[in-house]
Formats: C-alpha cells, sequence, structure tokens
C-alpha cells in the first residue's frame, strides 16, 4: 500500500502540536539554564538539542555529566532514556516502510512521543500520511530550540509552569488520545495494567523499570484477550 | 567553543538517539506483519504512552491526576484533544490559585 508525506497533513500536523509546542519552549529554557548549570557552554546546549532533539534523555545525560564527558556511559543512558522509540517507531513501520527510504529516514528523524501519539490516531483511523509527524516534529524542534536558546541566554526564564497549568498540557493531550482511541471499554484493559505496572514501579522505587514492566504488562494483557476482540 | 570529547559526547547522543528513532521499521522488515503482531504493537506504544502519564502522576500529587482525570472525561465528552488540554490546565491552574 502507498504511503505518503503531504504538505497538508504537516501543516494540520503542526497546528494540533501548538499548545504542545508552548511547553516544549519552557522545558527547552529549563534544559538550556540546567545545562549551563552542569558545565556546557551554551553551543554545546544549543547543539545537542538541535541533534538529539529528546528532552528527557538530554537531563538525564546532564545528570552524569563531568568534564571530560563520560561518551559511553552518556550514550548507554541516552539509549536507555529513548528506548521507547523503538516501539513507536514499529508501530508505525507498515507505513514508514511504505516510503521511498530517504524520505523514510528523514520522517523517522522528528518522531517524538506527542507527535508519534498524534499520527497513530489518524493512522488508526485509515490514514497512510506520516505528514502529521514530519510536521508536527517540526514545530516541536524549532519550539525546542527557541526554549534551549532562551534559557542558555537567559536562564529558566518560567520557574512556576503550574501557575498557568502548563505542566500538564502533555500528560492532558497524552489522556485525551488514550481515551480517543477506546472504541470499547473493553479496550482500556491493557492501557490500565500498563499504567498500574508504572505507578507500582515508581511507588516502589523502580523508576528506571517502569517503561519496561508497563509496556510488558500492556502487552501481555493485549495478548490475552480473545482474538478478533480489536 | 566546543571541545573535541564535548562534541563526542553530543555526537554519541545523537547517533543513538537517531538510532532509536529508526530502530522500530528497521526490526518490523523482518518480522512478519500478521492482524496480531501489529495488533501487540499498537498495544505496546500506548502501554508506553500510558506509562509515560501514569509514572510521571505518581511522581506528582493530586493536583495532576485531577487535571488528567478531567482530561479524560472531557475527550470522552467532546472527543477534542484540544478542549482536554484546555480543560485539564483550567484545572491546574486553579488548583494552584486556590490551594
Amino acid at each position: 500500500m502507498e504511503a505518503t508525506v503531504s504538505r497538508a497533513g504537516a501543516f494540520d500536523g503542526a497546528a494540533r502540536m501548538a499548545p504542545i509546542g508552548a511547553f516544549a519552549a519552557i522545558f527547552g529554557a529549563a534544559f538550556g539554564a540546567a545545562a549551563i548549570e552542569a558545565g556546557l557552554s551554551g553551543w554545546a546546549a544549543f547543539w545537542m538539542s538541535a541533534t538529539v532533539f529528546a528532552g528527557v534523555s538530554q537531563f538525564a545525560a546532564l545528570e552524569i555529566w563531568a568534564d571530560p564527558p563520560p561518551v559511553l556511559a552518556i550514550a548507554l543512558v541516552v539509549a536507555l532514556a529513548n528506548l521507547r522509540h523503538v516501539v513507536f517507531g514499529a508501530s508505525l513501520a507498515s507505513v514508514a516502510n511504505a516510503l521511498p527510504i530517504g524520505r523514510r529516514l528523514a520522517a523517522l528523524s522528528v518522531l517524538s512521543d506527542a507527535n508519534f501519539a498524534d499520527v497513530r490516531a489518524r493512522i488508526r483511523a485509515g490514514s497512510r500520511d506520516l505528514g502529521p509527524m514530519v510536521g508536527g516534529g517540526v514545530l516541536l524542534w524549532v519550539a525546542w530550540m527557541i526554549g534551549t536558546a532562551i534559557g542558555v541566554g537567559a536562564g529558566a526564564v518560567v520557574d512556576d509552569l503550574g501557575r498557568f497549568g502548563v505542566d500538564v498540557v502533555m500528560a492532558g493531550f497524552f489522556t485525551a488520545l488514550l481515551v480517543g482511541g477506546l472504541e470499547r471499554p473493553a479496550d482500556a484493559a491493557p492501557i490500565a495494567a500498563a499504567a498500574l505496572a508504572a505507578v507500582a514501579c515508581v511507588l516502589g522505587g523502580f523508576d528506571g523499570a517502569a517503561l519496561l514492566v508497563a509496556v510488558a504488562a500492556g502487552v501481555a494483557v493485549e495478548a490475552l484477550r480473545p482474538e478478533g476482540a480489536a | 567553543m566546543i571541545d573535541a570529547q564535548t562534541a563526542l559526547a553530543i555526537a554519541a547522543m545523537a547517533i543513538v538517539t537517531y538510532a532509536t528513532r529508526i530502530a522500530g521499521p528497521v526490526l518490523m522488515r523482518f518480522a512478519p506483519i500478521t492482524p496480531r503482531i501489529e495488533r501487540l504493537i499498537d498495544a505496546a506504544s500506548q502501554s508506553a504512552i500510558a506509562a509515560l502519564v501514569a509514572s510521571s502522576l505518581a511522581r506528582q500529587g493530586p493536583r495532576e491526576a485531577a487535571a488528567v482525570a478531567v482530561a479524560g472525561v472531557v475527550m470522552l465528552l467532546t472527543r477534542k484533544p484540544l478542549a482536554a488540554m484546555v480543560a485539564a490546565m483550567t484545572v491546574a491552574a486553579a488548583w494552584r490559585a486556590v490551594l
């Protein structure tokens, strides 16, 4: 089956990511400020944000940053923090692999959490267009870069994200798409299992294992559901 | 300026992260794509997103949990993610303003 990366889809995706972009810019400012604090130069923080574009893993790298930086340890921490991309990419494979190789490799370079969740919902509804992921990803990248630059130059400009509720934008968006994807109540079973497993890991002090355990729990529950329930 | 070791660390981060982004579609070229496998991989991706939300709520408190719960309800009622996001922000901002 054919797949595309359409311009119209890209603009739609970018529009839907705009609220999340506001969050990404503020999060980026916090990263820029934290990077300077950790001893990186402004240019190092800027290039890191530009080429890595994965906030949580960048913060994780700062935790173990030193002079000189331990390259292998940093690479390992970043790989673990970004392991979820592998699952996201796999679920896009039937569309992504139908694109010519150049477009496929370029489109995947901006794969991240929010634009994945957005395009996945469209693909489930029958779309074969990765445009929304690319448009949304470029918007998030630009917001992330603006934020990083501000953070490097001026420090974390907004120290209280909570006052306007911006801190819950991402969680609200993910929740909306998870709920929106339920076709019948039983579809919630794997998601609920994953959420409970993640909470148990965090409360039990195994933060690092939360993602893997949650994915295993969700997949196990889905596997046990009767065939044809989806 | 960026010294060589810092440049190397950033390059390593960028390469590793890009590898995680392309790994899924690459690996799936070697897997038989049956409806069942597609279903399980989709469940894995939704589980990963649920885990992002749930683990952040477990680290935070009732304010964030209330905001997310309201987002879920608003989504059920309106089917509009934007409305759900705005509702979550409103709850979180009001909670902070009142308490």
